[in-house]
């Protein structure tokens, strides 16, 4: 199994079932899944609304917000340079798929194996997109970069 | 490619259609018992013959209405449910596959069908199968039928 593909589990996992339950309920995973023209290794579903049982399913009714949510996982392989101007078609095409989907907020991971170049790093971490959360992710070193923001900032705990 | 088939008993459902079966059986005791006596007394042995019957009838309950039933080849598969119910399809009606976690660690793989506005949800946690694996395996068969379909 390729080293990408492991982290994918490994997120899929932590996403629906580990610690980034905290922050929303993720439920739904889809692979190999296509928006645009743009190939998203992985995109996952949610809302800011946890099941619960009993009391805490009470409390997550009455007074949690019910925004649908998703993680989106991208390998910028599939761009001959991933520069700035990809990075634009991507959070484009992720801005579009919220809009269809009605999305509160996104989290988008762009997951490679090998360091990401200056240039892309620093238009990553000069982002500040109020409603998307953007990180870089070196899955061999497990070196993340991420947007600036809350989402940004919260991202980090949870794609690890 | 041989037809593969997964029934394992499914004891989470046991159980849930035997408390059934017995909730009933123990509402229907005791709402007999106030009739005919004016009043409520335990007798053990009615006691003893509800969970007996229940244990039955929870077990044919399970048998007719919940216990699933997966067959599949690379042409398509069957789902049943109970005695009641037979999902039929090929692989090749499906457009998009997806891995759903229902809570408390149980996850199912769903297929979309009729461009993404139905689906059909196969219990793998249920069916005691690893559902990440099922769902490769799925992706897999969808994709060589529409490759056999165009």
């Amino acid at each position: 199994m390729s080293q990408i593909e492991d982290y994918l589990l490994n997120l899929e996992k932590n996403l629906m079932t580990g610690n980034a339950r905290w922050v929303a309920d993720f439920t739904e995973s889809f692979r190999a899944f296509k928006i645009n023209n743009v190939n998203f290794d992985m995109v996952v579903r949610g809302n800011t609304r946890g099941k619960g049982f009993l009391l805490s399913r009470l409390f997550a009714y009455t007074a949690l917000p019910n925004y649908q949510v998703a993680c989106l996982v991208f390998n910028p392989n599939q761009f001959k340079q991933f520069d700035g101007q990809s990075l634009n078609t991507v959070l484009d095409t992720v801005k579009s798929y919220m809009k269809k989907n009605e999305l509160k907020w996104s989290w988008l991971v762009i997951a490679q194996k090998g360091a990401f170049s200056e240039a892309i790093k620093n238009a990553v971490s000069n982002l500040a997109i109020q409603e998307i959360g953007v990180a870089l992710i070196d899955v061999g070193s497990k070196t993340i970069t991420p947007s600036q923001g809350y989402l940004g900032k919260a991202i980090s705990k949870y794609i690890k | 490619m041989a037809q593969k088939k997964y029934s394992s008993l499914q004891i989470s459902d046991l159980f849930k259609a035997f408390f059934i079966v017995l909730m009933i059986l123990t509402a229907l005791y005791i709402a007999s018992i106030f009739i005919v006596f004016g009043g409520f007394w335990v007798i053990r042995e009615l006691l003893i013959m509800n969970i007996i019957f229940s244990a039955i009838g929870g077990w044919y309950l399970y048998k007719t209405r919940i216990h699933k039933l997966f067959l599949f080849d690379e042409k398509g598969f069957i789902l049943e449910v109970g005695k009641k119910e037979k999902i039929v399809h090929k692989w090749s009606d499906f457009d998009q596959v997806s891995l759903v976690h229902r809570g408390y660690g149980e996850f199912a793989v769903r297929l979309y069908y009729d461009q993404g506005k139905k689906f059909i949800d196969i219990p793998a946690s249920k069916l005691k199968l690893n559902s990440s694996i099922l769902r490769f395996e799925v992706m897999r068969l969808i994709k060589g039928s529409s490759g056999k379909k165009s």
